[in-house]
């Protein structure tokens, strides 16, 4: 084969310049820690990095609203605790006010006890969080229990207590984040049996048995509430923590796809820098040889 | 019989062809640099001998031809690769121009700003009486439809852009046919009158190598040395001049041909043929799939939307979304830029309730692209892969193809190029047979001299 003075240049330059070319892709590895910073340097890659951010940017917003519901449901456990063990004190002191010996005075001091009861319950059942009132169903914003001035009943929300608001916390699965007044109380029933025991007190008779079984029925099932309402934490709990464990899986997922083995990168980089100034070196010594430098013609 | 005048002679064609000869390494080593410069030869041949009666005397040397050493399979096989790779250089500098419009993956692309917007629905479901998480829903949206709209016309301007390349490229390929036939005629001239014209055929052979980048091309020559150029199987060079080409938009559709309607020419190869695909076919189909994404998003959402309802006494409801129906126009309904609790969060009307926040958020997740195959994600993730699919490939073809062509022209130089060190080498034999020669002539002299002085 001939060789050619142009074709040699060209061909050093050709090698000195796929020599940098390599150099500047893999000091760009390095430097961005990135090895996927445009579609195609990896499609596949490129494909799995997008869905992985949008599965990460889905578990970020689980999670908030893990936390959202979990801050609410507590709410909702603690209140439905605090008003299950008033309501317990009420009946002990009602047991006590229906056996035989109590006098009428005695059964109106009951009488305005149960009243101050009642205040604290209904305080409790308009508990507001967060600037919601957590047992108004989805009427969030408007009082769900008022009691009449003569404080002769207590009144449910007009425009309704009941409805449930729910959350994504994960992938196709949604949480109820409230228990409505219907719910936790079944409505304002409840408050009326209390009224009508105090009346009944401070007018000088026992209680009716069937306010107290009435009572006896409402304790059991806020109780009841108060426990599935704690069930709620625990699997919200239980959620948070899949959440994390699921991010921190994600977030390695991620890293392998897309970010650069620096170690590796670094060590091709030095084999590649090598090259070139193998490719230099060869060029310098070759290039300004030529049959003139020894030759004199005359 | 030889006599002294006939020696004299012989070495003065000696010296004359030496002379042609040294002149040629000098034109040659001249032109070492130049572009598409073919080294040439010169080919020296004995006289016709004078016959004696002790045989045949040679009379000296004559140039026979001057010719010039290329390997023109290897010019057919460079076109050949020109064309590809044109297209493939010119394929991935406009890909790679959309690769940075889309900007991904990075947290502030498309991707990242729709799954920034479906998520501020489920903020605003965590608290749909906060009118705070509504401005958010409507800035994440403003954010949204701008990359849309940045997307479309940025695409929009790549493909008026391609057009102008279009326009660029067939003023070059006129103007370099045009003097490929302005070559042609110079060359049958030559022809005619005797002898090779080594230059110019080098200088028509760079013309068709160059235009060999800009589209596919078929040369053959006829029998007076024209070179017949056809580009999509027409004819655009011949022995009566060239044929300029041109481009027609119909429609969205740009086509090129000959100047007559009927002859509508296929170019799909070179850098013509890759802007032609571009502005054709590729840009358009990425344009109607992030119009189809736009336009689902904006039906998909405004359905939702508009059964919901607002903040408010009474609560607002009925109120699109978006406005708009593709990428280029899709917008945030400026009713809501302007009073953000008209964002429809409730489905009854109840401020807590959130069941129309949660169910736009929850598109995320439903199949409604491409006849309910696939999520809005899903659907943009699949042109992002598609886009890095068809790049990738046009930087293996790029790079394969640089490698082929850099072989052909090492192999092209090997043939055609001029070595520096080969013609010194002729330059000290043709030196030295001159001053050979001349010392015949100075012998041939002394003889003369003898014989003048024996008449003396």
């Amino acid at each position: 084969m001939r060789i050619t003075q142009s074709g040699t240049t060209t061909l050093y330059l050709n090698d000195i310049n796929n020599a940098r070319q390599n150099i500047v892709e893999l000091q760009t590895q390095v430097a961005t820690q990135k090895r996927v910073s445009k579609p195609s340097d990896d499609p596949q890659a490129a494909s799995s990095i997008l869905r992985l951010k949008s599965m990460l940017a889905s578990n970020t917003q689980y999670t908030t609203n893990t936390n959202n519901a979990l801050t609410m449901m507590d709410t909702t456990s603690s209140t439905l605790d605090s008003f299950a063990s008033i309501l317990s004190d009420v009946k002990t002191s009602i047991a006590r006010a229906s056996s035989s010996s109590a006098g009428s005075s005695e059964l109106s001091t009951y009488a305005s006890s149960i009243d101050q009861d009642l205040d604290e319950l209904l305080s409790l059942a308009n508990t507001k969080y967060n600037g919601k009132y957590i047992f108004s169903g989805t009427n969030t914003q408007e009082q769900p229990f008022t009691l009449a001035a003569d404080r002769s009943s207590v009144s449910e929300n007009a425009n309704g207590i009941t409805g449930s608001i729910k959350l994504l916390i994960a992938d196709g699965l949604s949480q109820v984040m409230n228990l409505d007044g219907e719910q936790a109380f079944e409505g304002a029933s409840i408050f009326n049996t209390l009224i009508s025991i105090r009346n009944s007190l401070s007018s000088g008779s026992a209680p009716s048995t069937t306010d107290q079984q009435a009572l006896d029925d409402a304790y059991s099932y806020v109780t009841g509430q108060s426990a599935k309402s704690g069930m709620i934490v625990s699997q919200l709990t239980n959620n948070q923590s899949s959440l994390a464990s699921q991010n921190t899986q994600l977030q390695s997922m991620l890293s392998d796809q897309q970010d650069t083995d620096v170690a590796s990168a670094i060590t091709k980089e030095q084999s590649a820098e090598t090259n070139l100034e193998a490719a230099l070196q060869i060029t310098a010594q070759t290039l300004p040889k030529s049959l003139l430098t020894y030759l004199s013609l005359t | 019989m030889a006599g002294l005048t006939n020696i004299l002679q012989l070495s003065q064609r000696s010296l004359m062809a030496n002379q042609a000869a040294i002149s040629t390494v000098g034109h040659n080593v001249a032109n070492a640099n130049t572009d598409g410069y073919s080294r040439q030869r010169v080919n020296l041949a004995a006289t016709t001998p004078d016959q004696t009666s002790y045989g045949y005397l040679g009379s000296g040397v004559t140039v026979q031809s001057i010719e010039r050493i290329r390997s023109s399979f290897l010019d057919t096989q460079i076109r050949s690769t020109n064309d590809s790779l044109g297209k493939a250089e010119t394929q991935q500098s406009i890909l790679s121009q959309v690769e940075t419009m889309v900007n991904e993956p990075s947290d502030n692309g498309l991707s990242a700003e729709l799954g920034d917007f479906f998520n501020s629905f489920q903020d605003l479901a965590n608290s749909p009486e906060d009118s705070s998480a509504r401005n958010v829903v409507v800035q994440k949206a403003d954010l949204l439809s701008q990359t849309f709209q940045q997307l479309s016309g940025n695409l929009k301007s790549l493909q008026s852009n391609t057009l102008s390349d279009i326009k660029t490229q067939l003023t070059q390929i006129n103007s370099l046919t045009s003097e490929i036939s302005t070559y042609n005629q110079q060359i049958i001239q030559a022809n005619a009158a005797g002898g090779s014209p080594n230059d110019l055929m080098d200088q028509r052979d760079l013309a068709i190598q160059n235009l060999s980048e800009l589209a596919k091309v078929t040369v053959s020559e006829d029998k007076q040395g024209t070179a017949q150029v056809s580009i999509g199987g027409i004819m655009v060079t011949s022995a009566s001049g060239n044929i300029p080409l041109s481009e027609t938009i119909q429609g969205n559709q740009v086509t090129i041909s000959d100047g007559d309607a009927q002859h509508g020419i296929d170019v799909t190869s070179g850098k013509l043929g890759a802007d032609l695909e571009a502005y054709n076919e590729t840009i358009p189909n990425y344009l109607s799939t992030i119009d189809s994404l736009a336009s689902t998003l904006i039906t998909q959402v405004n359905t939702l939307h508009e059964s919901g309802y607002g903040l408010g006494t009474p609560p607002s409801t009925g109120v699109d979304f978006f406005t708009g129906s593709s990428a280029s126009d899709i917008a945030v309904n400026s009713q809501l830029e302007n009073n953000s609790n008209l964002v429809a969060a409730s489905k009854d009307g109840s401020t807590g309730d959130n069941t129309i926040a949660l169910a736009i958020s929850n598109l995320q997740n439903s199949k409604v692209m491409n006849g309910n195959s696939s999520t809005m994600g899903d659907a943009y993730n699949s042109f992002v892969t598609t886009l890095g699919t068809t790049i990738d490939s046009a930087n293996n073809t790029q790079s394969t193809q640089t490698l082929v062509l850099q072989q052909l022209n090492e192999q092209q130089s090997s043939v055609a190029g001029v070595s520096t060190d080969e013609e010194t080498t002729n330059l000290i034999q043709y030196q030295r047979a001159y001053q050979a020669s001349s010392e015949v002539i100075n012998v041939v002299n002394t003889l003369f001299q003898s014989i003048l002085d024996m008449v003396q």
